[in-house]
């Protein structure tokens, strides 16, 4: 009984410095995620989505450009938001997202291009 | 005669392009306005969802009609390309008109609907679009006015998202009101979340049309 406790305690305390080791490396890191979108061709109806992400408390900056239909999200420090709910951000204002980036790591985290 | 084909080969031919989307972003409100002499129109609109938007319109010809007209506008599909996005709506709604002028209708008011649809197509060049819209009066189901408008137009440089951004475009109205098309050359402005148009038809008459999202 005793080794199960031991064991499971064990197990717990692990876990529990796995995550406070990541919110450690988070909270030193400024992240900033590049997203490729479609149908961005008009700077009045892009607004939304500026309008959208300066809401957010864990973004810092947002930066549209239609020319390479690419918007640039900086993080405050030691905050981001997850791919899926940028997705669902951008999604929900009416344009379609077709990769998002990770700009620190400069590698296609997840590509949503159906080909 | 042949005046009036070409004008209608212009409306079948051309593809779909001037402003107003009617609907807004999410959680978001349009207030759009268009003065010209022979037509004004003011419009509130609210979006719950990108793809709908719910408000109210009210539209006054001097000496012709005036209404108002709850309005909601579904957005059937949108088109994301990488290089162009296409709109496809349908719109409808209840409300109230009086018709001035038109032979035995004339004076009659009472109960309305009106429906419509539009479209429209944009790069970061160019510009279409077409709409259709119809108001009736319920109990006689008898037209009160519809309006079929297009436009074409193009950005003689390429705006960046935070710059003011100008188009050039050329809009044409028919109404079951006038004998004539109204042809309206005008410039289109827009600068973050305002929009505006100058511009005067082949007959003199200057359009001022305003639009703000918040």
């Amino acid at each position: 009984m005793k080794k199960i406790i031991a064991a499971f305690l064990m197990a717990s305390s692990i876990q529990v410095f796995a995550k406070a080791d990541k919110l450690i490396r988070h909270s030193k890191t400024k992240y900033s995620k590049v997203v490729k979108v479609h149908g961005m061709v008009c700077a009045f109806c892009s607004n939304s989505l500026e309008k959208k992400f300066k809401k957010k408390k864990a973004v810092k900056n947002i930066d549209v450009d239609l020319e390479s239909k690419i918007i640039n999200i900086k993080f405050k420090k030691g905050k981001y938001i997850s791919d899926k709910k940028l997705k669902e951000m951008i999604t929900s204002s009416g344009f379609k997202v077709v990769s998002i980036e990770d700009h620190k790591a400069s590698k296609v985290t997840k590509s949503f291009d159906k080909k | 005669m042949k005046h009036k084909l070409t004008t209608v080969l212009f409306f079948i031919l051309i593809p779909c392009l001037t402003y107003g989307h009617p609907t807004s972003y999410e959680g978001g409100f349009a207030l759009m306005s268009e003065l010209h002499p022979e037509i004004q129109e003011i419009s509130m609109i609210y979006s719950p969802k990108y793809w709908l938007g719910l408000g109210i319109v009210t539209m006054r010809s001097p000496d012709e009609f005036e209404l108002a007209t709850s309005q909601i506008a579904w957005l059937v599909n949108r088109w994301n390309l990488p290089e162009a996005q296409g709109n496809f709506y349908l719109l409808g709604g209840l409300g109230h008109g009086k018709l001035e002028s038109k032979g035995s209708l004339s004076g009659q008011e009472g109960a309305i609907y009106r429906f419509g649809a539009q479209a429209d197509f944009e790069t970061r060049r160019i510009y279409t679009f077409l709409r259709y819209v119809e108001h009736r009066l319920t109990d006689r189901n008898e037209r009160l006015n519809n309006q079929l408008a297009a436009a074409v137009g193009f950005a003689p440089y390429l705006g960046k998202f935070d710059e003011l951004n100008s188009w050039i475009i050329f809009n044409v109205i028919a109404r079951n009101d006038l004998n004539e098309f109204i042809y309206l050359p005008k410039l289109r402005f827009f600068y973050k979340n305002l929009l505006w148009e100058i511009g005067q038809d082949f007959r003199g008459n200057s359009q001022f049309n305003f639009m703000i999202r918040f």
